[in-house]
This record gives structure tokens, sequence and C-alpha cells, in this order.
């Protein structure tokens, strides 16, 4: 089941002490303190055990411009801190854009998938690597068997007054089964490489034929033939080589899983079937194949000798086909995508009827190697005066090497999911 | 001389000629004195003069060999007495190779022809019949001697020739121009603009990606080569002791060589693609414009077109046959025209504009250049400006 848009609404966000009103919203938010007030928890201690945890495993991207994102999530989130250095920076990304989800009740259907994820055609103005985010507010919540609520490459805070479950579930987590799944956005987050990653290579072009041999003119005369040109050059010429195909361009990374805050009340039902939440980021893109090297010339023609009144050209031998050129290599597969950590606050009396899976992402497939260029076919030889035989053929071109396969793509780390 | 004493002069094996059989041979003759026995030996006097007057009459150096051995041929086929230079000449050219064919009996039934170029031909026979086919002697000096000829009555089962004629002595019309090649073409896209770099990860210098740099105009289109000059045809002697046709004509065609056509222009190459803009700035949420596209590059012109060559006159058909048997003889000979001029080569097409470069965050992609303009036609080549008189046929009864 997913959530359709409504038309964008002048909303105003609740003040202090006010409550949303029911329904789905479209925001905007001016400063991260307002931010902080309407989407994070008023737990103090709870903010404090999220600020212990919030860097684990994402320390080496802290210099990083998404570090900056890090430290500003931490300050909605958790006990954060809003960092001079980091203040002109935010403010770019200001105000910030929410979907609101504020309903009293929600029954998922059984088999039923609830995408609540926002996407930018709702803001058309924004650039569509922009942070888009998610509250998600529901007093009662109802999971039926199969069901599952997924939020793709949105930043996520929730607060859920009560999860419950009509029947019984399908099995442990696992990739295909799961109650909620946080999942990466549905393009690559890296700004570095062009749209054209995973293309193909280009082809290289072929070599030239060479030209033939210059043929023997020959004029009537009292006295008989007479060739009017002794001087010709009728040997062929040699082609030239294909030229080397390009390499595939390397895949694009996979898609970027944000961070999630998960603030849930009470869970029912859940005691032989844990509430299931997996989280992996997208599969880089493969890369893309090299390009083929083009193929080599054919020798040009040597041409037939001749003998008139006034002397005698030789034949031409015939000019050497041209190499084959290489293909190019193949790309690098794109890296896995990054992700962002999961927060989960419970009452600790339901915290063991949670059960997790994070995946690593997956690098993505090589780019084969371009095929290299066919050598191209001597020449053939003229035939001498005489008739008595052919002078030389010329020599076949040699076929270009086959391109190299790229490498493949790295692996990221998932997400880190912490129960506070 | 019958063509019995001829196939002894030459060595040819009498006995075998008098079985039935065809005898093809490459003989070398030493002299010019031994060719002019050979292949002229039947000129009458009127026909010499009538050879000297209208060498004369031919504008000097249409043909370069007629020139060159115009002295020579004179004395073969004129009045000319050899000089010191003439004999000289001689001597630089001989000995040369000839092929002489001889027959008691022969059937034409189908086109032969002999040339272009070819060694000179002597056709030595007791008895041509003309049964639908026909002998045509191309760029080729022919000398055919036969005791009779006889031509026989088209019938259900003859094949008909496709020439108008028994004996044809032809020219060879010139070579039409090589067509020129294309103008160059640039494959690879103008240099890319640079693309703008940040400061450090966070910030960018607020320049904008370079403009790709413009495409490179097309190559003219290389013209067509001139078309070649007819060949004339050579001299042609004819001799026959009798003349049976059952009162049908035996016909004897001359035609020298039209000029050849000029080469097309070729066409002009394509404009070349303008280059890609570069790509703006990216640091952390910062971000500058992407450079403008390059301009495509304008199409080569068409190359002109060849000019047409020009026709030549052609030399003159000596016939010797009994007196009774001249008004047997029809002769037909046509003036040849010069060649036409080649057709232009057509503009290249015009180059692709550049893309423009990705904008950073939050600015713009760079415009795309403006796509360049088609070459223009070549010039058509000149037609030819001389037309080829046929030589003269000459029947003189004896």
């Amino acid at each position: 089941m997913n959530t359709t848009h409504l038309p964008a609404e002048p909303a105003l966000y609740p003040a202090a002490g006010q409550e949303w009103q029911q329904g789905i919203h479209y925001v905007t938010i001016p400063t991260l303190q307002e931010a902080r007030r309407l989407f994070g928890t008023d737990d103090q201690t709870s903010r404090q055990r999220r600020s212990a945890a919030f860097y684990r495993g994402i320390e080496s991207r802290q210099r990083l411009p998404q570090g900056m994102h890090d430290r500003g999530e931490e300050y909605v989130v958790a006990n954060g801190l809003i960092h001079e250095r980091d203040r002109a920076g935010l403010n770019n990304h200001l105000p910030i854009h929410v979907k609101v989800i504020r309903l009293p009740y929600q029954q998922v259907a059984a088999g039923q998938t609830w995408d609540i994820s926002v996407r930018h055609e709702q803001w058309p103005e924004l650039d569509y690597m922009e942070e888009l985010y998610l509250y998600l507010s529901i007093d009662h919540l109802v999971l039926e068997p199969g069901a599952r609520i997924v939020v793709c490459g949105n930043l996520l805070f929730s607060s859920i007054g009560v999860i419950e479950r009509f029947g019984s579930h399908d099995g442990p987590v696992t990739s295909g089964r799961y109650d909620i799944g946080i999942l990466p956005t549905p393009f690559s987050v890296d700004r570095q490489l062009s749209l054209n990653d995973g293309k193909p290579g280009i082809s290289g072009r072929p070599g030239k034929d060479g030209t033939d041999g210059f043929g023997i003119a020959i004029e009537g005369s009292i006295f008989g033939p007479r060739i009017t040109n002794l001087d010709a050059d009728t040997d062929g010429h040699d082609a030239t080589d294909g030229q080397k195909g390009s390499n595939g361009r390397r895949g694009r990374n996979g898609g970027m899983c944000k961070l999630a805050d998960l603030r849930i009340g009470r869970l029912v039902n859940f005691d032989n079937a844990p509430l299931r939440i997996f989280s992996q980021a997208g599969a880089g893109k493969t890369g893309g194949q090299g390009g083929d090297g083009g193929n080599g010339g054919n020798g040009g023609r040597g041409r037939n000798g001749a003998t008139g009144i006034n002397g005698s050209v030789p034949a031409g031998n015939g000019g050497n086909g041209g190499n084959g050129g290489d293909g190019g290599n193949g790309g690098n597969g794109g890296n896995g995508g990054l992700s962002s950590n999961i927060f989960i606050q419970l009452p600790p009396e339901y915290q063991r009827f949670v059960e997790t899976m994070s995946l690593n992402s997956q690098g993505g497939d090589v780019g084969n190697g371009g095929n290299g260029g066919n050598g191209g076919s001597a020449g053939s030889p003229g035939l001498i005066h005489d008739g008595t035989g052919f002078a030389q053929p010329g020599t076949d071109g040699q076929s270009g090497t086959d391109g190299q396969p790229g490498t493949k793509g790295k692996e990221r780390q998932g997400a880190n999911i912490f129960l506070v | 001389m019958s063509y019995l004493d001829l196939a002894q002069t030459i060595g040819q094996n009498l006995e075998e000629l008098k079985a039935g059989g065809v005898i093809c041979t490459i003989a070398q003759v030493d002299s010019i004195e031994k060719f002019k026995e050979l292949f002229a030996a039947d000129l009458t006097d009127d026909h010499r003069a009538s050879h000297s007057r209208d060498l004369f009459a031919t504008a000097p150096g249409l043909h370069h060999s007629r020139s060159a051995f115009a002295g020579l041929g004179d004395h073969i086929y004129g009045t000319r007495s050899i000089t010191p230079i003439d004999k000289a000449l001689a001597e630089s050219i001989f000995p040369i190779n000839v092929m002489i064919e001889s027959a008691h009996e022969i059937v034409i039934r189908e086109d032969v022809v002999y040339g272009p170029g070819a060694l000179p031909v002597l056709l030595n026979y007791g008895t041509v019949t003309f049964a639908g086919g026909s002998i045509t002697a191309k760029g080729t000096v022919l000398k055919l001697t036969a005791d009779s000829v006889h031509i026989s009555p088209l019938n259900q089962n003859t094949r008909l020739s496709s020439n108008p004629y028994h004996i044809g002595i032809l020219g060879c019309d010139g070579a039409d121009g090589a067509g020129g090649t294309a103008g160059t073409s640039l494959h690879d896209p103008a240099a890319k603009g640079m693309d703008s770099q940040p400061v450090n990860p966070d910030i960018c210098s607020g320049i904008p990606g370079g403009s790709g740099s413009p495409g490179a105009d097309g190559g003219v289109g290389n013209p067509g080569t001139i078309g070649g000059d007819g060949k004339p045809n050579l001299p042609a002697s004819i001799c026959f002791g009798d003349i049976i046709t059952a009162g049908l004509p035996l016909k004897i065609h001359t035609l020298s060589g039209a000029g050849g056509k000029g080469g097309n222009g070729g066409t002009g190459g394509t404009g070349q693609q303008g280059g890609n803009g570069g790509n703006g700035c990216e640091a952390g949420c910062q971000g500058t414009d992407g450079g403008n596209g390059g301009n495509g590059g304008r199409g080569g012109n068409g190359g002109n077109g060849g000019n047409g060559g020009n026709a030549v006159d052609g030399d003159n058909v000596y016939v010797s046959v009994p007196s009774n048997a001249v008004g047997l003889i029809v002769t037909t000979s046509d003036e040849v025209g010069y060649g036409d001029g080649g057709a232009p080569g057509n503009g290249g097409n015009a180059g692709k504009a550049g893309s423009g470069g990705h904008g950073g965050k939050h600015n713009n992609n760079g415009a795309e250049g403006v796509c360049g303009i088609p070459g223009n036609q070549g010039a058509a080549g000149l037609t030819g400006s001389r037309n080829g008189k046929p030589g003269n046929i000459y029947v003189t009864g004896l």
C-alpha cells in the first residue's frame, strides 16, 4: 500500500504544546531548533544514550561533507550541538522539507507493503539529492500477516504508541522477510560521478583500407601497346590499424540508507513473533563493458604488370592488412551504498521482542573488457606481365587483444542498529 | 600475294593450313621495312597519297603517339622516305611482336574484338565467311587479307551481330575521370571545457565550468579528375581477292574515340561536433554552473566536378577489292563527341552542437551550443571542347 500525494498545502507546524493535525501534511521547518522540538524525543536520558552511540561505524566520514549532516542529525534526534564550522553549510539546507503522517490508527492489510517514502516530485524546485524527511506519528498501528512498512532513502523520525500484530509471522527476519524496512534512496548520492556511469566504452573506429596500386595505362600505337605511365606504382599500400576501444565507465554507487529514529511505546502479540527490522543500502551498479577494438583495414591490391613497346612495369605486391585495435577495459563496479545508524527507543520489557538484521551493501559487478578488433586481410598481388606468376601478397594484420575486466565494487558496512 | 604465299613468308606450316587448321602465331618483326611489307604492302599509290595528305591536314599534337610516330607511320602508309631520325627512332622500337592468324577457311559467327591497345594484328585467310558475326579492331592496327570473302544470308538460325557492320575499325573512348574523395571529417568532438575544481572538499571557487571548444569546419571535397581524351582508331589495311555476297553489302565502319566524362566532385566533410561544456564545481553543499557547449563546425564545401575530355580525329582505313566489287562495299562513320563535365560535390553536413556541462548543486547546467551550417555545393565541371572526326575509308578497285 503506498500513500498517495496530497496537494502541498501551506500547512503550518504546531507551536509548543500543540499537536499535529491528523492526516498527511507537507511542511517546511525553518530551523534545526524547531526540528529538534518537533521530531526528537523529550527524554533527555534517551538523547544522551543516542549520542553515546551516534558515530559508531561512521567515524571515518566525519571529515567529509556527510559528516556535517551527521552532526546536524545528532542535534535533532540525540544530544548533539550545532558546530560553528557547520553553520553555513547547514543553512544551505534550510528550511528542511518534511512529509508528516499523523494518524490515530492505521492497519496495514495482509501481504501489503505500505511505502511511506516521499520523493522530490512533491517539491519540484528542489535538487533531486536534497535531503527529505518523514515524521510518522501513529497512536495504534496494526500489522496483519505479511504486512510491512518501508521507507526508501528518507530520514525517518517516528513516534508510534502501540504496534499490534494480528496473527503470526512467516519466520525470522531475512532480506525478504521483515515488518519494518529501512531501505536506500532509489538513486546514487555520489556527485563525483557523471550521469553516464556504467556506460559502455565506445568501439574503436576501423582502420582505413590501403589504397590499391596504380593501374598501368596502355594505349595503342602503330607498333603495338604503349605504356603511358611507366613510373606507375603498382604496389598496394598498407592499411592502417583499428583504433583502441575506450574503457567502460565505472558503475554508480548504490543508494544510501538514511538515519531512522523509531520510538515505540508498546508491542502487542509479538511474544512468539518478534518485530523484524531490516536494513541494507543499495548495491553498486555494474561497470560498463569496454568498447571493442576497431578492425584493421584491408591491404590494398597490387596491380598487374605489363610490357609495352616502350618498356615494362612490374606487377605490384599486395599491401599489408592493419592490426585490430585492442579492446577497452571494462569499468569497475560501483561501491555499495552508505548507511546511517538506526535508533530504536522501546521500554526494556519489550526489547526482547525485537529482531534486527543489517546487511552490508554489495559492490557492483565488473564490466567485461571489450573484444580486440580483427586484423585486416592482406592485399592480393598483381599478375606478372608474362603470366608466369604473381607478385608477393601482403601479410594479414594481427588481431587486437581483448580488454581486461574491471574490478568489483567495494562492499560497505550496513547500518548499526541501537536499542536505546 | 595469296594467303598461302603470305603464310609461307611468315614461316607457317602450309600443310596444316591446307588441312583446315587455324594457325595463330606471335611473331617477332625485326625492322620497320618488314613491318611495312606485312601490314601495308597492298596499299595503292592513291592510298599512300591520301594518307600523307590527310596526315598534315590534322592538327598536330592531338594524339601524342601519332605525333611521336607520325613520320614512321607516313613511311609505312604514306609516301614519306625514311630519314636518319626516323631510322634511329625505328631502331629504338624494333624488334616488336605482332599477332598473325592464318586459316584456309574461317567462318565469323561471333563478334571478334582485337584490342584495345593490342599487338598489331594480321589476319591472313583463304576464305572468310561472315555468318552473323563481325571483326573489330579497337585502338589496334589491323591488316585483313583474304583470297575470298563471303557474306551468308541471314536466316532464322543465324545469330545476329550486335554490331551494325562486318568490319569495324574503332578508337577508344577516354576514361571517365575519377570521383573526388570526400573532404575530411573529424569524428571526435572538439575539446571539452575544463571542469571547475573545488578549493577544498567543502568550498567551490565560484568559477563555472569552462566552455567547450568550437568544432572545426569540415574539409573541402576533393575535385573530380578530368575525363581522358579519346584515342583514335589506328590505320587499317583490308584487301580481298574476291567478294561473294549474294547481293548483300559488306559493311565497313570506322569511329574514333570520344572524350571521357569528368569525375564528380567529392562531398564536403562533416563539421566537427562542438566540445561539451565542463562540469560546474561540486563541493560539500556548494556548486557552480556548468559551462556552455561549443558550437558545431561548418560543413565543408563540395568539390568541383572535373572537366570532360576531348574527342580526337581518327586514322584512315584503306580497302582494296576487285573493281567489280567496289559497289558491294558500304562504308559508314560518325563523329564522336567530347565528354560532359562531372557533377558538383554536395556540401558536407553541419557539425552537431556540444552539450552543456553539468551544473553543481543548486546551480544550472550549461547551455547547449549552436549547430553548425551545411557546406555549399561545388561547381560543375566544364564539358570538353572538341569533337572527333572519323578517319576516311578509301576503297580502291584493283
